[in-house]
């Protein structure tokens, strides 16, 4: 009786803490949070309980196996460091390319020229187009026999033999990151620019005026005002990058033997090729460890930027 | 500062008409040239494969083999497309448009209502559901590959294309209520306060006055949502299994892996893949990237 009281005490308490606008702005936003709850929250965590326990198929019975999975990951399987390598490589490699043209091509788009806005509009394209179509059209153009790319270099006498960049299994790798980069530069771009065009003009006719360079007009007006965008972007892409399936899955599968095969198709591997589930969801709190890394620095400059 | 400038630009034009003007006109027409070469290369990278699909796609076989390629299709046909209509393909892209069209609208109402209330409310804990939100954007969506999978058998929704728009909402709903809270941050607070001080409820004001004047700012948004659930494959391609729920990614990619060597039926497939997905460009581009600019310049 007495905590029931209680508690209809400090429940009246609680709602008269909040005001109408309050609760009104928490009604709002409570059925986006219910649903990440349901479907983001609760995955993640039976991914963490995926990782510890096994539970024998058949019974109900649930057996803690401790960090057993990590242990094998760790230092039985040797497919791991060596994805873990390549995925390091793709990330760093890409993330660098698509920063230094996504750059470049603002610069260039920043100028006045005719036909600007159509542009600066439609460098998206290769954003926008889907995954699986990027893997088709690149595919078939730097198919060996009958793709245009070749065609052409072979026309101008660049090459006379065949490259075939996508069946070599020394420059399959690069090729898979040439056509990430091709796709995810033009956003790098759009953002960049968006910034770019923001900065006061009055900044570069100053600079003019002291007699800088262009390079030093870029190196000490631009770059400082972009650093905020930069250091966040270069944070996201390299999550984005680091966790990328289907531009590696659609293209190879990871193969052939292995050459492509990145953190994110091993996990794919384990957990519907070898069924070894539990060993593909420690695989996946590994790799959560790295974008939560790199996600705590993205959201340090976020709140540094925010004050 | 200001007088500096005025001074030194002063001293800048005098030198400028000191320094002969032919000069300077060749200087100008080479960089102008210099920038058109420059746009007319990254044109070719950018749309060249874009192009190329729609030209292969309305290729003859015949043409298709020929070398060199010919730029111009010389007797366009829609052979390609009358085989890819009879293959099952507009399967796909129905589901596909289902799919997208669910996750588009349950992200609208979710990320709207949110982002209405991160931007003009006041409440304990705002700033906290904020960060929240803008992490379970930055999820990755490969880590919760094998735990969606395993719940998504245990409630019997394997192969059930219900459970794509399910997922996809939680992967485009935070950005979405991002965007728009940097949209409602851009308009005017006194519009509203007029409008209540007028005699209008909070939610007359929210339905007459902020839902159409969000509407460029939905736009973006549900563009966005769109073309990112139009094209998604991982999902997709663990949750489903029969031929006839394949969404486009999932079913063009089944082709690819078939070596399924008829290139102008794919590159037909692609083009239709692509096609929604420009179009709608076409009409809401201008909001799309004002608004993802103005998202992630905050």
């Amino acid at each position: 009786m007495v905590t029931e009281k209680l508690n209809i005490q400090t429940k009246r308490k609680f709602s008269i803490n909040l005001t109408k606008n309050e609760k009104l702005g928490l009604l709002l936003v409570a059925p986006l949070l219910i649903w990440l709850a349901l479907v983001l929250l609760y995955p993640f965590i039976y991914v963490i309980f995926l990782s510890l326990f096994k539970r024998d198929p058949g019974s109900s019975i649930i057996q803690f196996k401790g960090l057993i999975y990590f242990y094998n990951l760790l230092f039985r399987d040797d497919l791991f460091w060596q994805s873990l390598l390549r995925s390091f490589y793709w990330t760093a490699s890409n993330v660098i390319a698509q920063f230094f043209f996504g750059i470049l091509v603002a610069l260039l788009l920043r100028q006045k020229f005719r036909g600007a806005s159509f542009i600066r509009l439609w460098i998206i394209v290769p954003w926008i187009t889907p995954v699986v179509v990027v893997i088709l059209v690149w595919g078939w153009m730097l198919n060996p026999t009958l793709g245009i790319v070749e065609a052409l270099l072979r026309q101008v006498g660049f090459l006379q033999g065949y490259l075939n960049l996508l069946g070599n299994v020394k420059t399959i790798m690069n090729t898979l990151i040439g056509i990430h980069t091709w796709r995810f530069f033009p956003f790098v771009s759009i953002i960049v620019l968006g910034r770019m065009l923001g900065i006061p003009e009055e900044l570069y006719e100053a600079a003019k005026v002291d007699g800088a360079s262009n390079l030093q007009r870029f190196l000490h007006i631009t770059l400082p005002q972009l650093r905020g965008v930069l250091l966040t972007f270069l944070m996201l892409a390299t999550v984005w990058t680091f966790t990328s399936f289907d531009t590696i899955f659609i293209m190879t599968g990871g193969g052939p033997v292995d050459v492509t095969t990145t953190l994110p198709i091993l996990v794919y591997r384990k957990a519907f090729k070898t069924f070894q589930l539990n060993e593909a969801a420690a695989l996946s709190l590994i790799m959560f460890l790295f974008t939560s890394i790199f996600m705590a620095i993205y959201i340090k400059l976020g709140v540094e930027r925010d004050d | 500062m200001i007088d500096q400038t005025i001074i030194s630009k002063n001293l800048y034009n005098d030198k400028i008409s000191q320094s002969p003007k032919v000069l300077k006109l060749t200087k100008q027409v080479i960089s102008k040239g210099f920038i058109l070469v420059c746009v007319f290369l990254l044109l070719v990278v950018v749309l060249g494969p874009t192009y190329w699909m729609f030209v292969t796609s309305l290729k003859p076989n015949m043409e298709i083999l020929a070398q060199p390629p010919t730029l111009i299709p010389l007797k366009p046909t829609f052979a390609s497309y009358i085989v890819l209509f009879k293959s099952g393909f507009l399967r796909y892209i129905f589901n596909s448009i289902v799919v997208s069209g669910i996750t588009v609208v349950v992200s609208t109402i979710l990320g709207t209502l949110a982002g209405y209330s991160l931007s003009r409310f006041k409440y304990p804990g705002k700033k906290y559901i904020g960060r929240l939100i803008l992490f379970s954007y930055l999820f990755p969506g490969v880590l919760l590959m094998v735990p969606m999978y395993i719940l998504a058998s245990k409630l019997n929704l394997i192969d059930n294309l219900v459970v794509l728009p399910i997922i996809y909402v939680t992967f485009s709903a935070p950005f979405y209520s991002w965007l728009l809270k940097a949209f409602f941050d851009s308009l005017p607070k006194y519009i509203e306060d007029a409008a209540m001080i007028d005699g209008a409820t909070r939610w007359q004001t929210i339905w007459k006055i902020i839902i159409p004047l969000s509407a460029p700012g939905v736009a973006g948004a549900a563009l966005w949502t769109f073309i990112m659930s139009w094209q998604e494959y991982m999902f997709a391609v663990i949750l489903l299994s029969s031929d006839e729920n394949f969404t486009v990614p999932v079913g063009l990619a089944r082709w690819l892996s078939f070596q399924l060597r008829d290139w102008g039926v794919m590159n037909a497939g692609a083009v239709l893949s692509i096609l929604p997905v420009l179009i709608l460009f076409a009409f809401l581009g201008r909001s799309f990237i004002s608004g993802l600019t103005a998202g992630s310049n905050k």
